[in-house]
C-alpha cells in the first residue's frame, strides 16, 4: 500500500507543473499563436522564483515564501512573454522563429545573471514547503494519505487553475472570444472583438502560468535550480497536442506523462518494475513516440486552432 | 507607372530585394551587439570596453591569432551544416527544427561505423562514417517529413518530438551496444585514431592543441556550394522553391508537393546528420555521452541561416561569424563575465530577424516616400519649365 501512495504522490509531483503549463499553453493557442517559448518562459520564472528563495530572510519561511515565490515567478513568465506577444501579434513575427529565440535565450540569461548575482550557476535553497499533514483531512484513509499527507500546496493551487481555466475558456464571453480569435480572427474582428488585444491576454496569460509552472516544478523536486526545466517546457507543449487543445485532455494527458515520468525516475524502487530492468530512457522516450503517434492518426482532421501561428493582419482578406 | 522606369541605378540599389534583406540582417546583428553591450555595461561599466572588444575581435588578441582561428574553424562546421540543413528546408517552407537530433543521430552513426568498420575500411573509414551519418540523418528527417506530406502532421512538433526521441535512443543504444560504450563515464569509447578526418596540412597552417581545422571545414564550404547549386540551378531546386511560395500552386503546376515536402526533408536531414559526424570524427577526445538535453546546435543553426539570409553562400559565412562570436564569447571568463552572453547576443539576433519582415517593409515605404516625394517635385519643375 505505501509504494502505491509513495508512487501516486510522485505521480503528483510531476504532473502538477504539466498540467499548469499546458493550460498556459491552451490560452496562447486558442488565440491563435503558437508558443513553443513555454520551456523559456519556465526558466524565467523558476530563475526569479528561486533567486527570491535564495535571497528570502529566515524570518520569511514556509508557505507564505513558497507563495511569494509562485507570485514572483508568475509575474515574470508574464514580463518574459510579452516580447513573444510584441513579435508575434504586433510585429507580425514568425512566432516558431521567436519562440525559439526566447528559448535560447532564457538559459543563457539565467547562468549569466546567477553568475553575476551569487558568483555561480546552480541557485540553491532551503525547501521547507512541504506540508506534512492537513488538519481533520488527511484522516481520510488512503485519499487522505495521497492527498493531503507529504503535498505541496501547488497541487491544490492548480486544482484551482484546471476548474477556473476551464470554465473561463468553455464557458465565458471572454472564452468564446478567445477561440473565435484562434479560429477564424477576421470574423471575430467583424462583429467587434478587438483581436489584438485577446491575442494579448492569451499570451500573457501563458508566460503567467508557464512561470508558476517553472517555479513548482524545480521547487518541488529539486534543492537548487541549475538553469533548466529539463524540457518540461517542450513535453508541455505536447501535453497540449496530446491532450486536443482542452482542458480535460490536458489533465489526462499531463497525468500519462506524468506517470511515464516517474517511472524513469523511481522504477528500482518497485520492485515489479526493477525486475524487468527496462533502461529509465526507455520511459522517458515513450510519452514523445506516443505524441507522435497519436499526432500521425489524428491529425489527417486537425483539430488545433484554425489560425494558430498565422499573424492576424486587419486588411487582408 | 512611367517613373518607376526611370529610376536612377542609386534608387533601384537600394530597394533591390538583396540590399533590403541584407540591409535587415544587419540590423538584426548590431541590435543583438547593442542589446549585449547595455547587459554588459549594467553589470560591469569598467569591462564594457574589453569585454564587447573580446566577442568582436573573436579573441585572436588574446590567445594568440592561429589558436583561435583554429577553434573558429572547428567551431564553424557544424554551425555551418546545421544552417545549411535549415535554410534549405526552409526554402520548401518548412522549418527543420529537428535538426538537433538529425546532428545527434548522425553524430553516433559516424562513431559506430568508425569504430566497427576501421578494420575492414582502413583509411577510407571516415568517408564510410560521414555518409552513414548523412543516411541517419536522413532517416531521422524522413519520419516528420512522410508524416507532414501524407498524415498533415506539424513538422515543428514532430520536429521537436524526434529531437528528444533521438536523443534518448542515441542515449539507449550508446549503453548496449558493447563496442563504443565506455561505462565509466557513461560515454562512448574514443574513435580510433585513424579514422580521424584528414587534416590536409590545415593543422600545419593553424596550429592548435585538441581539435582544431581539418578536412571538415572544406567539407562543409563545398556542401554549401553544391547547395547554393541545387537550389538556385536545377530543377530539383526550382520545383523545391515553387513549393515553399506556394503549394497548392506548386501543385497545380504539376510538381508533387509532398514528394517535394519529404526530398527536401530528408537532405536538410542528411546535412545535419553530416555536420555531427565532422565534429565527432575530429578528434579522438570527442566523445558523445549519454544525456536527456537535447543539443543546442539545431537551434543555433536557426539563428545561422536567417543571418546568411536563407542563401547556402551566405549560410557559409554566417556560419563563420556565429563561430567567431563563440571563439570570442569563449575568452570573456577573463573579464569577469559568463561566455553565455553570447548565446544572448544570438537570441536577440535570431528575436529580431523574426520580425524581418517588418523591418524590410518599413524600410521599403521609406525609400518609396523619399522618393515619390523627390518625383512630384521633379515633375512639378518640370511643370513649371513647359509653362515658361
Amino acid at each position: 500500500m505505501s509504494v502505491i501512495i509513495f508512487f501516486i504522490q510522485q505521480v503528483i509531483l510531476f504532473t502538477v507543473p504539466l498540467i499548469v503549463a499546458g493550460i498556459g499553453g491552451m490560452f496562447c493557442e486558442r488565440s491563435g499563436i503558437i508558443n513553443i517559448s513555454i520551456e523559456g518562459n519556465m526558466i524565467v520564472g523558476a530563475f526569479c522564483g528561486c533567486l527570491f528563495l535564495h535571497f528570502a530572510p529566515e524570518s520569511l519561511h514556509g508557505q507564505f515564501a513558497f507563495f511569494c515565490a509562485m507570485a514572483i515567478a508568475a509575474m515574470a513568465g508574464l514580463v518574459y512573454a510579452s516580447f513573444h506577444a510584441l513579435a508575434s501579434i504586433n510585429l507580425k513575427a514568425n512566432q516558431v522563429i521567436s519562440g525559439i529565440a526566447l528559448n535560447i535565450a532564457a538559459p543563457a540569461l539565467s547562468i549569466f545573471l546567477a553568475r553575476l548575482i551569487i558568483g555561480k550557476q546552480q541557485i540553491g535553497f532551503t525547501n521547507s514547503f512541504r506540508i506534512e499533514a492537513v488538519p481533520i483531512l488527511s484522516k481520510i484513509p488512503f485519499l487522505g494519505d495521497i492527498f493531503f499527507r507529504n503535498v505541496y500546496i501547488s497541487l491544490y493551487i492548480t486544482i484551482g487553475i484546471i476548474i477556473i481555466g476551464g470554465f473561463i475558456v468553455r464557458k465565458t464571453r471572454f472564452g468564446m472570444r478567445l477561440r473565435a480569435c484562434g479560429e477564424y480572427p477576421q470574423a471575430a474582428d467583424t462583429v467587434g472583438i478587438n483581436v489584438y488585444k485577446i491575442r494579448w491576454i492569451g499570451v500573457l496569460t501563458c508566460g503567467f502560468l508557464a512561470g508558476l509552472a517553472g517555479v513548482m516544478l524545480v521547487v518541488s523536486t529539486a534543492t537548487e535550480f541549475n538553469a533548466g526545466v529539463s524540457g518540461y517546457g517542450f513535453l508541455a507543449v505536447s501535453v497540449l497536442i496530446l491532450g486536443q487543445w482542452n482542458t480535460r485532455g490536458i489533465v489526462l494527458a499531463s497525468i500519462f506523462f506524468g506517470v511515464m515520468k516517474t517511472l524513469s525516475a523511481v522504477y528500482s524502487a518497485l520492485p515489479i518494475l526493477d525486475t524487468l530492468s527496462i533502461d529509465a530512457f526507455y520511459y522517458r522516450m515513450l510519452p514523445f513516440v506516443v505524441t507522435l503517434v497519436v499526432l500521425a492518426v489524428s491529425s489527417k482532421h486537425a483539430f488545433g486552432p484554425a489560425a494558430a501561428g498565422e499573424p492576424y493582419d486587419k486588411g487582408r482578406r | 507607372m512611367e517613373g518607376k522606369n526611370n529610376k536612377g541605378h542609386f534608387e533601384k540599389f537600394l530597394i533591390s530585394p538583396i540590399t533590403i534583406s541584407l540591409l535587415a540582417t544587419v540590423i538584426s546583428v548590431l541590435i543583438g551587439l547593442v542589446l549585449g553591450g547595455i547587459i554588459l555595461a549594467v553589470c560591469n561599466m569598467e569591462q564594457l570596453i574589453p569585454g564587447l572588444g573580446t566577442i568582436m575581435t573573436g579573441g585572436i588578441r588574446l590567445t594568440g591569432g592561429v589558436k583561435a582561428m583554429a577553434r573558429f574553424c572547428y567551431y564553424a562546421m557544424p554551425l555551418i551544416m546545421c544552417g545549411l540543413s535549415l535554410g534549405f528546408a526552409f526554402k520548401t517552407g518548412t522549418l527543420n527544427i529537428g535538426a538537433s537530433g538529425q546532428y545527434w543521430v548522425g553524430a553516433f552513426a559516424a562513431i559506430i561505423v568508425a569504430s566497427a568498420g576501421y578494420n575492414t575500411f582502413g583509411s577510407f573509414t571516415w568517408v564510410i562514417a560521414v555518409l552513414a551519418a548523412a543516411v541517419a540523418g536522413a532517416v531521422w528527417a524522413l519520419i516528420p517529413g512522410i508524416l507532414n506530406a501524407y498524415r498533415n502532421v506539424n513538422i515543428i512538433i514532430s520536429g521537436i518530438m524526434m529531437n528528444y526521441i533521438g536523443t534518448y535512443m542515441v542515449s539507449i543504444l550508446i549503453k548496449n551496444v558493447k563496442l563504443v560504450y565506455e561505462a565509466d563515464q557513461s560515454r562512448t569509447l574514443s574513435i580510433p585514431e585513424g579514422t580521424i578526418l584528414p587534416k590536409l596540412g590545415l593543422d600545419k597552417l593553424l596550429p592548435s592543441s585538441g581539435a582544431g581545422a581539418n578536412a571538415g571545414i572544406l567539407i562543409a564550404i563545398a556542401l554549401g556550394c553544391v547547395m547554393y547549386f541545387i537550389v538556385n540551378k536545377t530543377i530539383l531546386g526550382y520545383e523545391l522553391k515553387t513549393c515553399g511560395f506556394n503549394r497548392e500552386a506548386a501543385r497545380y503546376a504539376g510538381i508533387s508537393e509532398k514528394r517535394s515536402v519529404v526530398l527536401s526533408m530528408v537532405i536538410a536531414g542528411a546535412l545535419a546528420g553530416v555536420g555531427g559526424a565532422l565534429v565527432y570524427l575530429s578528434s579522438t577526445g570527442n566523445r558523445l555521452p549519454i544525456t536527456d538535453t537535447v543539443s543546442g546546435i539545431g537551434f543555433t543553426g536557426i539563428a545561422v541561416a536567417l543571418l546568411g539570409m536563407m542563401n547556402p553562400l551566405g549560410i557559409i559565412l554566417a556560419g563563420f561569424f556565429v563561430s567567431y562570436l563563440n571563439v570570442g564569447g569563449a575568452n570573456l571568463q577573463m573579464f569577469g563575465f559568463s561566455s553565455e552572453i553570447v548565446e544572448v547576443i544570438l537570441a536577440v539576433i535570431i528575436f529580431s530577424c523574426a520580425f524581418a519582415p517588418k523591418i524590410k517593409d518599413g524600410y521599403y515605404t521609406m525609400i518609396n516616400k523619399l522618393f515619390q516625394e523627390k518625383e512630384v517635385e521633379h515633375t512639378q519643375e518640370q511643370i513649371k519649365g513647359v509653362k515658361k
